[in-house]
């Protein structure tokens, strides 16, 4: 202690440091990562059994202003590609449900295009643009980013457009000054939203997915995709959503893979076990098909699932019955009641 | 006068211990403390709140145009602990009747000691998942690196990964294992997307991306980095364009072997894997603003897998790990449950120290109340 | 000529009595929901009127420009809801600047108060200025664009209020020239407008008139064909119109989901018991027929609440409804105001004569004050089920409610005066700032998903108001303290430069409580941040963030620590630990509310304009009290002391002078 004193330590501290701190190594890092994947709807993959999907922009049709010019066509979600000429970017892009919110996809896009905002400016922010119902009226909201920066960095004009049970954006996106000057053709192009019904006269009531409750089941409200929630009232063990996805929802055969794989078991021949499936019939539309996985669980009390899919023109429902596989066999004649039941109204 | 005092007694005698068990000290520390909180808050108006913790209270020294004016946060706790140690050992008399008081500061000292084991060893990440998804990593909310990997069927692969750190100096990043070296011929740690900037390439796969390198964001949470990367593989070379916002990695093929990579958040290995099965969101009703939100996941590790339902102060802590439904976003493949992860050793340091100080307060205010009718007492709180 | 006279004031009596006003205030005891709560009509119309007219009750004015009578906010809703052309011409619109008016090109009010007619007249202007000033940079706008922003959307509301039940008033649109017709539709005789629900009440009557008419050939229809499907297509139209707005009037429960508006009970089916019921109800509005009004209301809320399955969790609101309307009927709070201020005027009378009998009336008046406050905090809770803070309004409310307590005891304990002073000044101020805090109409809100946890919103929230009210309430006994010394300072003379017993006793006790006061506003504060710390733990994995919020807690803690820690290694004396305790009381409301000025953080929930402008002008005022007081007792005091030395040595001289002698 007498010859070491605090500040020889302190000293040799302050040396050790700077050395570690001067070196230059190469740090690499090695792990192991798993990951299982959500798959995104899409429609390049036919389901099994079914004609090919109809393109998406039957639709919606939209007047393009003058100069504007369409560069690629339907793919999956996104309805067209254009451009407003120099340098821009442009798409209507429609995805199933509210899609999050109004919040949600405008900070998120305040992000893309480096505007920073609190979230009590993002709020007022949203409040102050403008809406407009479109022609075919369906209410639009149009976010202007490009007053929000300074001259030419890249910016975006988008709008959020409410269609039945989905949302619409259509997105602009280049330098800012190139947007403050298309804004105004952008508006129009909004505002000329419709939807392409084959009957123009009388206002087509859009038909709402209907079922007959199993009696004794309770019932949760809507949420987004998910029309309905159901629950046997005498039997907690499981559950029954019914979700409405656009389009195919992802592929028969790949939701099929991956409802078996959450049951910890992988299926061999997806097709031939899809085309072994019952259907039933329902009270109006195609027929259902009947996803039986409870084979896939040895164990009486391992979980297990039904699913009734049900496709129709413009999107699919799917009737999602889960639980042990004692509870969903003591269910299984309400659920084909309930898939037997749908209809559209 | 006892020939053997106590090591304590002696110590407190020297000059260093005098001066550190100083009240005068404890009072500038706690008013120069309220001074850099105060400042740092308004600072923070301004500046977002990640650039005044930088500034004020994780540093050192608090500079103005590179000159010191006041001690920083690190600085002033470090010598506000040393104080308090000081006082605790030194000052405080031990006899039952302050009991309290010798809780409330040891408490105190527990305090700090876990802020410093916090400061240092607490990992903050975040997990956002879909419903559908699982994972076995989580993603730091500021840092970047470079991933690569080898592009396999099944759900696990073996990555390599590069901190973004060392894109900005011109290292071959060496991958001996896939026998590929990545040079960063350009890195920025913010770009966007443009119509014509200042890294632009063909890249291998043929799409075309050009970006430009923008000044970093407020909140570091907002860089999106982006580079231009020449991969060598034996004979063969490709040059690669990474953006930080692209979601799918981009593949490269040599010969027969398709090696992805990608910019991506850096990854925290976590030891389990969780996958999302249900995802609910409520509002209230009327409004757009949430009222509650929750997820249920499933927790795999070893042999387990049990279910488990996390929602707002309602984490699920498993060993170091405590993950939080932190919010929700919503992405082109639906709706996604964002968890932000905390790993802290030290984490029930704060806990330990806020149920010793509160019995220390406790004992104190009871022992106060007591001595109030003792008239000795009495007197020497009237002075 | 008696008879006469007679004759006539009896006619008098019967024509005044056919146009006495009814009394519409039944209407408020349904439910609504609105801003995601369920509240009484009563409250949304309060909050709706104090909205447009910055104030609760609406003074209409006459022709010459002086009062003619006032409205309540329920009489107000119901004109505006039955016959809303009676409102066009009431100075509604609160415009506070003249400016404005000017951009809109109407005359400039001495009132500020503007009405519909006027701001109807330049609708288009309005509209545009105000769509473009939003479009602008919020701080691109200067306060006349706001305003714009604010006025339009105030005008929208009403203009919403007025249309919510415009389907049950009659309409050109849906006239029937010819009586045949209207019999056969089953309409009322004897009129030819109907409203749009008298139509679309005949229903399939009116289908069946149309079925065989052929929609291709318009040439071929018979006038009766013709006029039948102006009728449908009107009520087309119309529905339209009326389910593209989103309506305003949530009083439909539905279990589980948002309420509805009437109009959705249009195409829900024969029977449509809410939309006759509030036909019945405006019917007997318009016939100023109380009897029929109040039982019209009675079976419509009977009605609507038997839509709500008993167990359903909405249910429990229902019942709150009534509560609710007692608690606006009552106010507590305004009531209290002015308890505590005579509580205190009696106070100061007590100080000049009959002390005793001033003394227990001002006791009295504030712990009927101090009651009253407390039984209001009770009914919020009752009302919105949660702890009794869960917005910045509600902490003064509380802290006011502690600051009575605190006195009441003290008072208990020395029996002076002091206490009642302490309790009803600290009261009345975090009351009076409250008031500035509850102007945004509903100071009852829903919370954010964050920060709904009961458990700790009662003690985190609890524990650290506990926390500002010690400090506020150890802050006004420090003002009391430097004004007691600066007496006894200013009672010393040259032949009695010494305190004299009792003035030393009195400053020793008021010290004592300063101290104690202090102590227990660190002990609150500090354990509300630690908890607030532990919430954050639970909720978002860091204990301390630097968030200002926390901060500001944090600079309170840090300044009682600093001072306890100066007074116990003797840095300070008595006047410096007043003086600090008073500068607490600015750190404190830094805290409190001038976080919120920031804007930053999870914590920015509350923000009036003027507050800023206040809290400035508070803090100068106390600077300058410290400034005056503290050097003035130290000179006084300095020079008392020379007195006594000057003394001492005189005494001292004649001791040795004596000795010599």
């Amino acid at each position: 202690m007498h010859y070491f004193s605090i500040w020889h330590f302190i000293g040799l501290t302050f040396l050790l440091l700077v050395a570690v701190g001067c070196s230059e190594q190469v740090e690499r890092r090695t792990y192991q990562e798993i990951h299982v994947a959500v798959s995104a709807p899409s429609v390049t993959d036919p389901p099994v059994g079914q004609a090919p999907v109809v393109a998406k922009s039957a639709e919606l049709v939209w007047a393009l202003p003058p100069g504007w010019q369409e560069k690629a066509s339907a793919q999956s979600m996104r309805l067209v590609t254009f451009s407003s000429g120099a340098d821009t970017d442009g798409s209507i892009v429609v995805l199933p449900g509210d899609v999050g919110g109004e919040f949600a996809n405008v900070q998120r896009w305040a992000g893309q295009v480096s505007v920073e905002m609190s979230d009590d400016e993002l709020v007022t922010f949203i409040a102050e643009q403008e809406r407009l119902t479109s022609a075919g009226g369906f209410p639009v909201l149009l976010i202007d980013f490009s007053r929000a920066v300074e001259d030419d960095s890249p910016s975006m004009l988008v709008a959020i457009v409410e269609l039945p049970q989905k949302r619409a954006f259509v997105k602009l996106m280049g330098a800012a000054t190139v947007l403050r000057a298309e804004s105004a053709n952008f508006r129009a192009l909004c505002a000329s939203l419709a939807s392409h019904m084959p009957s123009a006269e009388e206002p087509a009531e859009k038909g709402t997915i209907a079922w007959d409750v199993p009696e004794g089941w309770s019932i949760e409200a809507a949420q987004g995709m998910r029309l309905a929630t159901l629950r046997p009232a005498a039997d907690p063990d499981g559950l029954c959503t019914i979700i409405a996805l656009g389009g195919a929802g992802g592929g028969l055969e790949q939701n099929v893979v991956r409802w078996a794989r959450q049951l910890k078991a992988e299926l061999e021949k997806p097709a031939e076990f899809i085309a072994r499936q019952p259907k039933l019939d329902a009270r109006s539309g195609p027929p259902v098909l009947l996803v039986d996985l409870l084979e896939l669980q040895p164990k009486q009390d391992g979980p297990s699932m039904l699913i009734g899919v049900w496709t129709l023109e413009e999107q699919t429902i799917f009737v999602k019955f889960s639980g042990s596989v004692s509870f969903l066999t003591r269910n299984r004649q309400a659920f084909r009641a309930l898939c037997r039941s749908l209809r559209v109204e | 006068m006892a020939k053997k005092q106590s090591i304590i007694a002696r110590l407190r005698k020297r000059w260093l211990v005098q001066r550190l068990m100083d009240l005068r000290l404890t009072v500038s520390g706690l008013l120069l403390l309220m001074v850099l909180t105060a400042w740092g808050t308004l600072f923070q108006k301004t500046h977002g709140l990640w650039a005044a913790q930088e500034r004020f209270f994780y540093s050192w020294f608090v500079t103005v145009d590179a000159f010191p004016v006041a001690p920083g946060g690190r600085l002033l706790l470090w010598i506000m602990f040393a104080n308090l140690l000081a006082a605790t050992i030194f000052r405080l008399r031990y006899k039952l009747l302050n009991i309290g008081q010798i809780l409330i500061h040891w408490g105190l000292l527990v305090m700090l000691v876990g802020s410093f084991v916090t400061y240092h060893y607490a990992v903050e990440s975040t997990v956002p998942l879909h419903e559908g998804e699982a994972t076995n990593l989580s993603q730091d909310y500021r840092a970047w690196e470079l991933s690569v990997w080898e592009a396999q069927a099944g759900n696990s692969q073996q990555v390599y990964a590069f901190d973004a750190t060392m894109l900005e100096r011109d290292i071959p990043l060496e991958i001996p294992e896939l026998g590929v070296v990545v040079t960063a011929k350009a890195y920025h740690e913010n770009t966007r997307p443009a119509p014509a900037g200042t890294i632009h390439a063909q890249n291998s796969v043929g799409e075309q991306q050009t970006l430009m390198a923008v000044e970093g964001a407020k909140d570091p949470q907002r860089n999106l980095p982006g580079g231009l990367f020449r991969v060598v593989a034996g004979d063969q070379q490709a040059d690669v364009i990474l953006f930080g916002a692209d979601t799918a990695p981009i593949e490269v093929t040599f010969g027969g072997k398709k090696i992805s990579f990608q910019l991506r958040h850096r990854r925290y290995v976590l030891p389990f894997v969780i996958s999302l099965t249900d995802f609910v969101k409520k509002e209230h009703p009327g409004t757009s603003m949430p009222s509650s939100y929750e997820s249920t996941v499933e927790l795999r590790y070893g042999e387990i897998d049990r279910p488990v339902r996390i929602f707002m102060n309602n984490p699920l802590r498993h060993r170091n790990f405590t993950f939080y439904q932190a919010s929700f976003a919503n992405t082109e493949m639906g709706e996604q449950s964002v968890f932000a992860v905390v790993e802290n050793v030290g984490r029930l340091l704060p806990y330990i120290s806020s149920g010793i100080v509160f019995a220390g307060l406790l004992v104190h205010f009871l022992v106060m109340f007591a001595m109030r009718r003792d008239p000795k007492v009495k007197r020497k709180m009237e002075a | 000529m008696k008879t006469t006279r007679l004759i006539i004031a009896l006619a008098a009596l019967v024509l005044t009595s056919f146009g006495e006003p009814l009394d519409p205030s039944a209407l408020g005891q349904i439910a609504i929901q609105h801003t995601g709560r369920i509240k009484p009509l009563q409250t949304f119309a309060q909050a709706t009127l104090l909205q447009l007219n910055a104030r609760s009750s609406h003074r209409l004015v006459a022709e010459d420009g002086g009062g003619d009578g006032k409205l309540d906010a329920t009489e107000w809703l119901a004109q505006v809801l039955f016959e809303p052309e009676r409102t066009f011409s009431y100075k509604t619109f609160r415009i506070n600047n003249p400016l404005t008016a000017d951009a809109l090109g109407i005359e400039r009010e001495e009132k500020f108060r503007y009405s519909f007619a006027e701001l109807r007249d330049v609708f288009e202007t309005l509209e545009s200025l105000a769509q473009k000033a939003s479009r602008l940079e919020s701080d691109e706008r200067d306060p006349v664009d706001t305003e714009l922003i604010r006025v339009y959307n105030n005008v929208r509301t009403y203009l919403h209020l007025t249309d919510a039940l415009s389907f049950l008033a009659p309409s050109p649109r849906f006239s029937v020239p010819a009586p045949e017709i209207a019999a056969e539709l089953g309409l009322a005789p004897g009129r030819s407008e109907y409203s749009f629900y008298e139509v679309l009440a005949t229903g399939p009557k009116l289908a069946s008139g149309l079925r065989s008419v052929d929609l291709a050939a318009p040439a071929t229809w018979s006038e009766e064909e013709a006029s039948l499907f102006a009728l449908a297509r009107s009520l087309h139209e119309a529905n339209r119109m009326l389910s593209t707005t989103a309506g305003i009037l949530h009083i439909i429960p539905v279990p589980g989901e948002p309420w509805r508006p009437p109009h959705a009970e249009f195409f829900a089916g024969e029977e449509r018991p809410v939309l006759t019921g509030l036909a019945l109800i405006r019917e007997a509005y318009l016939r100023r027929d109380q009897a029929a009004f109040d039982s019209g209301v009675a079976s419509l809320n009977a009605v609507l609440s038997s839509q709500l399955p008993p167990d359903d969790e909405q249910a429990r609101y229902l019942q709150s409804v009534p509560v609710e309307q007692i608690y606006n009927q009552l106010d507590p709070f305004y009531s209290a105001k002015f308890l505590y201020l005579f509580s205190l005027l009696a106070l100061a009378t007590g100080a000049l004569f009959l002390r005793r009998p001033c003394y227990w009336l001002s006791a009295l008046l504030l712990v009927t004050g101090g009651v009253l406050q407390i039984v209001g905090i009770g009914m919020r809770m009752y009302i919105t089920s949660r702890p009794p803070i869960t917005n910045l309004y509600e902490t003064f409310i509380f802290v006011g409610a502690i600051g009575f307590l605190m006195g009441l005891l003290l008072e208990l304990i020395q029996r002076k005066g002091m206490g009642l002073l302490v309790g009803g000044i600290s009261a009345l101020i975090m009351l009076a700032v409250s008031g500035k805090f509850g102007q945004d109409g509903d100071t009852m809100e829903v919370l954010q998903a964050v920060l709904d946890s009961n458990f700790w919103l009662a003690t985190h929230v609890v524990t650290i108001n506990l926390g500002y009210a010690g400090c506020c309430v150890a802050g006004v006994i420090g003002h009391i303290y430097l004004v007691q010394r600066l007496r006894y300072a200013l009672r010393r003379n040259a032949s009695r430069p010494q305190p004299t017993d009792d003035e030393r006793k009195g400053l020793t006790e008021t010290y004592a409580m300063v101290f104690g006061v202090l102590a227990f506003g660190l002990i609150f504060t500090f354990v509300g941040t630690v908890l607030g710390g532990i919430w954050a733990d639970q909720s978002w994995g860091r204990f301390w963030g630097w968030d200002p919020k926390e901060n500001g807690a944090l600079l309170i803690v840090l300044w009682c620590a600093a001072l306890i820690h100066a007074r116990l290694g003797k840095m300070i004396g008595q006047v410096g630990m007043a003086a600090g305790a008073v500068l607490g009381i600015v750190v404190v409301m830094m805290a409190w509310f001038g976080i919120n000025l920031l804007g930053v953080g999870l914590h920015s929930y509350g923000f009036t304009s003027g507050v800023a402008r206040n809290l400035v002008a508070y803090c100068a005022i106390e600077a300058l009290f410290l400034l005056a007081v503290v050097p003035l007792v130290w000179h006084l005091e300095w020079r008392a002391a020379r007195w006594i030395k000057s003394q001492a040595d005189a005494a001292d001289t004649k001791r040795t002078a004596k000795a010599q002698a």
